[in-house]
């Protein structure tokens, strides 16, 4: 009889195609359920943000708080329900406040300031010559302070905001910095030239940011993108920050002395990342620890 | 006529204005709610200018927004044609998904989360099904975000400016009608169709937010044409 020349296909068939063989179904299901969370994930960062901008429309709690001296339990109210928002959403929370009758600033009770007309536009004179000799400008951006000091105050923190909406964000995103504050940690680290406090200051840690960067592209590349969709509202997590308003913050000091000791705060569950050992290779030993911090 | 006497006369006239504006608002969500099926009588549509004035000018003869409040309860037909098919698993008959209807012009210039959040906790606690909110400048996106989060009870924004004039009176705008739960079943049964094979319509339509259209529904347009006399056809709403 002869025999067939064909390889056995059984062997083939296993060797090549990968162990878990899911029904159609079985899939569509799994996609229908990953698409679903995510929607659901950003169904609740939009709650979340009306919620935020609902419970800052009443501040500062007291009615003779001093923008420029927040009462430090507003001030980390208000650091920590920003994280989530956008510029728009930052700009409809000043609309709101205004309507309200209250300075767009969220940590300034008074008053806007009203102009003396209904009109729309206000004809101003600007600095300029000819073209530039008037300005028109809509009189709702006009009241939308109390003062000069509090729009400064507020754009301030409106250009720190990421246009990136929350749900697409990492977890460690977002953080916001009063202007005062950030005054106060500048007085302070005058005094210490300490080099990371003075990069942390200046926001120059372009390794850092391009190492994350970086990262994210990598993970793209990768299709890393079946990273967890699980909505925010059901794990529970409690985080924790250590702030200190009314001096500088200093970082921890990494003990230096060895190599393996002044890794350790960098790693995750015990595991050494490899990658910062391959990178940069010439930096200066404290930073490159900052580094891992900042891209984890 | 002394400068005293111009201003008080400028002053009037605008009051005239304001009050023959809020008159024709009156008047169209009066016919609005007739067209969708509430209990409404003859006069009450039909309330002349001079009735208005009387009811609900002030002193000064501006209007007093604050008293323009009222309410309609639904007729049996508009019971009927809002109630869901019985379903097998269901133990018993299905309830209307329409009620009491409470209509309200906001005396705020401008309307922003808090003014929402007044008007949804007064919807709430009194029980509407449905509560619509006429305002005089347009409503803040945040604030509309209070609208999704308070169903099943349905709130509908209106500016004062789009109810000047009953929109469905226009000689080019076709009668829509709504299909009931029944009707809707039997038009798809007849053309073997299912619903997501028929035209649609969006809820944000002129027409859909007139009739307060839902997600789902099936309304009946019935057009005039030269050759056939009538033409009807169906859109969903989305």
């Amino acid at each position: 009889m002869p025999q067939s020349i064909l390889k056995k296909p059984s062997i083939s068939i296993t060797a090549i195609s990968p162990p878990p063989v899911r029904s159609r179904e079985g899939r569509n299901i799994e996609t229908a359920l990953y698409h679903a969370q995510l929607l659901q994930q950003r169904k609740d960062v939009e709650a979340l943000i009306l919620a935020s901008t609902e419970s800052l429309l009443d501040l500062p709690t007291s009615s003779t708080a001093d923008p420029a001296h927040p009462s430090s339990a507003d001030s980390i109210l208000v650091r920590n329900s920003l994280r989530p928002f956008r510029p728009s959403d930052y700009d409809s929370l000043i609309e709101e406040r205004n309507i309200n009758k209250r300075c767009g600033y969220v940590l300034c009770p008074r008053p806007n300031s009203l102009q003396n007309t209904i009109a729309k536009y206000r004809i101003l004179n600007g600095q300029g010559k000819r073209n530039d000799a008037l300005r028109f400008v809509e009189r709702q951006t006009l009241e939308r302070w109390c003062s000069d000091d509090c729009g400064k105050r507020a754009l301030h923190i409106k250009v720190q905001l990421s246009e990136e909406p929350a749900w697409t964000r990492t977890a460690t995103d977002g953080a916001v910095v009063l202007l005062e504050d950030k005054h106060v940690i500048q007085r302070g680290a005058d005094g210490k030239a300490d080099l990371i406090e003075q990069m942390k200051i200046l926001d120059i840690d372009p390794d850092g940011v391009q190492l994350a960067a970086q990262l994210k592209a990598l993970a793209i590349e990768r299709g890393d993108g079946i990273a967890p969709s699980r909505s925010c509202g059901l794990t529970e997590t409690h985080i924790r920050e250590r702030i200190k308003i009314d001096g500088p913050v200093l970082p921890l000091e990494p003990p230096i002395v060895d190599g393996r000791t002044h890794k350790l705060h960098g790693a995750i569950e015990g595991h050494q990342s490899q990658f910062s050992e391959k990178k940069l290779p010439g930096e200066d030993l404290e930073f490159d620890g900052e580094d891992v911090m900042e891209t984890i | 006529m002394d400068p005293l006497d111009q201003e008080r006369a400028k002053i009037a006239a605008d009051a005239e204005r304001e009050l023959t504006r809020l008159w024709r608002a009156w008047r169209t969500i009066h016919e609005m709610c007739q067209d969708r099926g509430y209990e409404l009588a003859e006069e009450e549509v039909r309330i002349s200018l001079d009735d208005f004035r009387e009811r609900f000018a002030d002193a000064s003869g501006a209007p007093d927004r604050k008293k323009m409040t009222t309410s309609f309860r639904p007729t049996e037909n508009m019971l009927k044609k809002y109630t869901p098919l019985r379903q097998p698993r269901d133990t018993e008959d299905p309830k209307p998904a329409i009620g009491t209807i409470w209509i309200e012009f906001s005396t705020e210039t401008s309307i922003g989360i808090k003014q929402m959040r007044t008007f949804a906790q007064h919807i709430h606690q009194h029980n509407f099904a449905t509560g619509i909110l006429v305002t005089q400048a347009s409503i803040t996106p945040a604030a509309l975000k209070i609208i999704p989060v308070v169903l099943p009870q349905i709130i509908e924004t209106f500016q004062e400016q789009d109810l000047l004039v009953n929109i469905t009176h226009h000689e080019l705008v076709p009668k829509h009608v709504l299909l009931s739960a029944e009707e809707k079943k039997r038009l798809l049964e007849r053309y073997r169709l299912k619903e997501s094979q028929l035209p649609r319509i969006q809820t944000g339509d002129p027409v859909a937010k007139y009739l307060g259209l839902r997600r789902g529904q099936v309304v009946k347009i019935i057009r005039k044409s030269e050759t056939a006399g009538r033409y009807a056809s169906y859109r969903w709403a989305i």
